[in-house]
């Protein structure tokens, strides 16, 4: 069903426009002030804005507060921390990450990291 | 009925214990790692199979025969439907190949289950705080420590530390690039997880230990090879190194007795045997061939 991949990945997508903007802005912002931000370079339903944000919130990924009668919305967690998350998973040595990302180098030793300096040192030719 | 045992007896023993020895120390392997692949493999199919074939020659009795193996030349030689044996026998093959093939296939759809969790994670999060450069097609994230990995699954995708690019040098990126790349298009995340998934169901065997070890180092290899179409070996073995070096550098947990330090080797020697591959399928075949004498007085008994 490329259909319903297609409209989850869209989904994805502003579920990071959103996160994006209220990092940039680093202040709470209402479903409104995202809507009009993203309307400037293309058009998104308010409704569709505001189930997304709805998502984010029951994920986590967001806090939020009642202003009157709308929502204000703001990251539960800086994207530096957010950041630190996805590279513990990335470099760490559990089950999980040996087989679920594929490294182009594994964490060595300091050892191992001079006899690879060594080895590279013996045969780089002269140039 | 017990000398009907040998044969399947012979094979899962040479597969799980004997075998894997040998392959691992081969010397062509490294230089035909796809090839090499192809015979841990191989490995794992022939235990699995034997260890079936056994069971069954075990509760044939049950069913009114004697002779697993002839009763397969029968299954897949008889012309009339009245030599054909009957279907319980059928049944009783087919049901101990299943249960010797029950335990791995169960371990690798766990591993599956497992890995498509962390990799979904690691999506969802991927999405969140990375940002997609077309010119080196990755996903880049800010972060200092240089990484350079990729995540396969549904929607694959290469991803590269800002610490990296800033690391290496345009062509070491390319390289490295590369060889996520080969990875990507080779599945090897399939290969990856059966190897692990086997390799820990059989732990306790030669087999199993081997070529939990040897499966991944050898994709890595593959991978190696593939990325060399896009740049040098000396490129390619300094892009690992200032990669191993930088996350070093920045304490990150390590490991000693690493894979990286074989590899390296691997690209920088200039002892490379030539023609690895046809090496490595000639001696395969000799094996094989060493083992039809056993076949031969199995069925003759």
């Amino acid at each position: 069903m490329p259909q319903k991949g297609d409209s989850v990945r869209r989904l994805g997508e502003l579920e990071a426009e959103i996160m994006d903007r209220l990092w940039r802005w680093d202040r709470p912002a209402t479903v409104r002030d995202v809507v009009d931000d993203i309307n400037r370079t293309r058009t998104v339903a308010y409704t569709t804005v505001m189930t997304v944000a709805d998502i984010l919130h029951r994920k986590g990924l967001l806090r939020r507060q009642k202003n009157g009668r709308a929502w204000v919305y703001e990251p539960a967690h800086s994207r530096e921390e957010y950041t630190a998350a996805l590279m513990q998973e990335a470099l760490g040595h559990t089950e999980d990450r040996r087989t679920a990302l594929l490294h182009f180098v594994e964490c060595m030793s300091p050892e191992d990291v001079e006899a690879l300096n060594a080895a590279l040192r013996s045969t780089r030719q002269p140039d | 009925m017990f000398h009907h045992l040998v044969l399947p007896l012979g094979i899962a023993l040479g597969s799980a214990l004997l075998a894997p020895g040998l392959l691992a120390r081969a010397r062509w392997a490294p230089h035909a790692p796809r090839l090499a692949i192809a015979g841990w493999l191989t490995l794992a199919v022939l235990m699995t199979a034997a260890v079936g074939l056994g069971l069954a020659q075990l509760l044939l009795p049950l069913a009114g025969a004697h002779d697993t193996m002839a009763l397969i030349v029968a299954c897949t030689t008889a012309e009339d439907d009245a030599a054909q044996p009957n279907g319980r026998l059928y049944l009783l093959l087919g049901a101990s190949l299943a249960a010797a093939a029950l335990w791995p296939v169960q371990a690798l759809a766990r591993e599956h289950r497992r890995t498509r969790r962390a990799r979904m994670r690691h999506a969802d999060l991927l999405r969140l705080v990375g940002r997609r450069s077309a010119p080196l097609g990755a996903v880049v994230i800010e972060h200092a420590v240089p990484t350079v990995y990729c995540l396969p699954g549904r929607s694959p995708q290469i991803v590269v530390s800002s610490g990296a690019v800033r690391t290496l040098s345009r062509r070491q990126l390319d390289v490295a690039l590369a060889h996520e790349r080969a990875h990507l298009r080779g599945r090897h995340h399939w290969l990856s997880a059966a190897a692990h998934a086997f390799g820990t169901s059989f732990r306790w065997l030669p087999l199993g230990r081997h070529l939990r070890r040897e499966v991944p180092l050898l994709l890595e290899m593959a991978a190696d090879d593939r990325a060399l179409r896009h740049g040098s070996r000396q490129a390619l073995a300094a892009a690992l190194y200032e990669m191993a070096a930088g996350q070093v550098d920045r304490g990150t947990l390590s490991l000693s007795g690493s894979s990286t330090v074989v590899r390296v080797r691997r690209l920088l020697t200039t002892e490379r045997p030539r023609r690895a591959a046809a090496h490595g399928a000639l001696t395969m075949l000799a094996y094989c061939l060493a083992a039809v004498p056993l076949l031969v007085t199995c069925c003759a008994l």
